[in-house]
């Protein structure tokens, strides 16, 4: 009877909401407040706040070499310009993906059901604050979101990208693997074929907190139409500094890419349209992107 | 043996019956919200948006003059948005992925809606880059 019931609870849930009361999550740590950096060396181009996650450790992720990373996808949060890194961390720990096969194609348990795949944390690896024109936040923030060296979740779980020679290597090593906090972490075939790999694995989301993209009954925090919204100046050099000081630290990120390169979303609005000039501004301090 | 069986019954049926009854909010919560935005019902604002959301868009006057400057459409092109939804792996929300066949938006992409419940109820408290 037990047995009939839960399959009957399963095949109901699979026909109406993915709810996620059924993933068993420990009470994991609490949020702690932000930590001073140590003194920053004077050839960095900006200051980078470290904060502590909260993060689900009964979610799976893969680990990569940082070397992997040759990409940064800009993106707008679509939320409020006053949101903070642990607002967006919050956000993520709530959310559920589904597995995707090499082709990007939902993978499937035996009774139909879309394969549940919780987020490990914020899937950006960087939060840049900056205010809007006019706006009145103290300055640019920038802050360290998920590690470098793992996976994130933001270019799309579907999105994928060609691997060139070194990246081939590094994946035929085995050097990208995927697990859960204390379990065996192991190569997941799914994520690359054909010389292609998942773009989260080979790039990194930086997001500017806010929301660049017009108003509409698909995006009810944009911007009025009468009233278009771009990024100051002072965002887009942070930005640039960032890309640049990322560069100098991991020269393989020759890349700069936007979201809705990707997939058709409206993310990242108008910064889309400032990525040429981030990457001109970049030049300036020394760094090469394309 | 029987009684625990008997609670798990309750309990199952409990959870089966409440998931079409909240997709029926959340399908009426839409339904309301295009009201709103694509035929400018502004008076439905508060049974839409969280407070919240109302706040960060500059109180409900300044909320409602920006839904006014946005294209009114005649309630016969609306149908009723084909809604997916994942309710929060640690909280109260609710992440929903709202089509809406007719809307004349033309953005290629699927909103990702964040939904709050504020006073027993389903509001919506703005959207989320839709990446993953």
């Amino acid at each position: 009877m037990i047995l009939l019931a839960i399959l009957l609870l399963s095949t109901t849930f699979s026909l109406h909401a993915d709810d996620g009361s059924f993933c068993s999550v420990p009470d994991l740590s609490s949020f702690l407040p932000s930590v001073n950096l140590p003194a920053m060396p004077e050839e960095e181009l900006i200051e980078i706040t470290k904060v502590n996650y909260k993060r689900n450790l009964a979610a799976s992720f893969c680990t990569r070499p940082v070397d992997m990373v040759d990409t940064i996808v800009i993106h707008h949060s679509e939320t409020p310009e006053t949101n903070s890194a642990m607002d967006m961390n919050a956000y993520h720990l709530n959310r559920v993906s589904y597995k995707t096969n090499d082709a990007g194609q939902f993978i499937r348990d035996s009774l139909g059901r879309k394969v549940r795949d919780p987020w490990y944390m914020i899937g950006y690896s960087y939060v840049v604050n900056s205010a809007y024109p006019g706006g009145t936040l103290p300055k640019p923030l920038v802050t360290e979101g998920r590690p470098m060296d793992i996976v994130g979740s933001h270019a799309g779980s579907a999105a994928v990208t060609t691997m060139d020679e070194d990246q081939k290597k590094m994946w035929a090593d085995g050097k990208v693997q995927c697990g859960k906090t204390g379990g065996a972490f192991k190569v997941d075939p799914t994520q690359s074929s054909n010389g292609n790999i998942k773009a989260n694995i080979s790039s990194i989301g930086v997001v500017v907190v806010g929301n660049y993209a017009v108003k509409s009954s698909s995006n009810p925090n944009g911007y009025k139409p009468s009233n278009p919204r771009f990024p100051t100046l002072e965002t887009v050099d942070t930005l640039a500094r960032l890309a640049c000081q990322l560069q100098k630290k991991y020269p393989r990120m020759k890349t700069i890419k936007w979201h809705n390169f990707y997939k058709p979303t409206s993310c990242p609005g108008n910064l889309e349209k400032r990525i040429d000039q981030i990457i001109i501004l970049a030049k300036g301090y020394g760094c090469e992107f394309y | 043996m029987r009684i625990l069986l008997i609670a798990l019954a309750l309990i199952l049926s409990a959870q089966v019956m409440a998931a079409p009854a909240q997709e029926k909010e959340m399908k009426a919560l839409f339904a309301k919200y295009y009201q709103v935005m694509e035929q400018h019902k502004v008076e439905l604002i508060d049974e839409v948006f969280s407070k919240k959301f109302i706040t960060d868009n500059g109180g409900k006057e300044a909320f409602t003059k920006d839904v006014k400057e946005l294209p009114k459409f005649a309630e016969k092109n609306l149908k009723e948005a084909d809604i997916t939804f994942t309710k929060g792996v640690m909280d109260e929300i609710y992440f929903a992925k709202v089509k809406q066949a007719l809307s004349k938006d033309k953005t290629a992409h699927v909103p990702e809606f964040i939904v709050v419940v504020e006073d027993g109820k389903l509001k919506i408290q703005g959207t989320l880059s839709d990446g993953d």
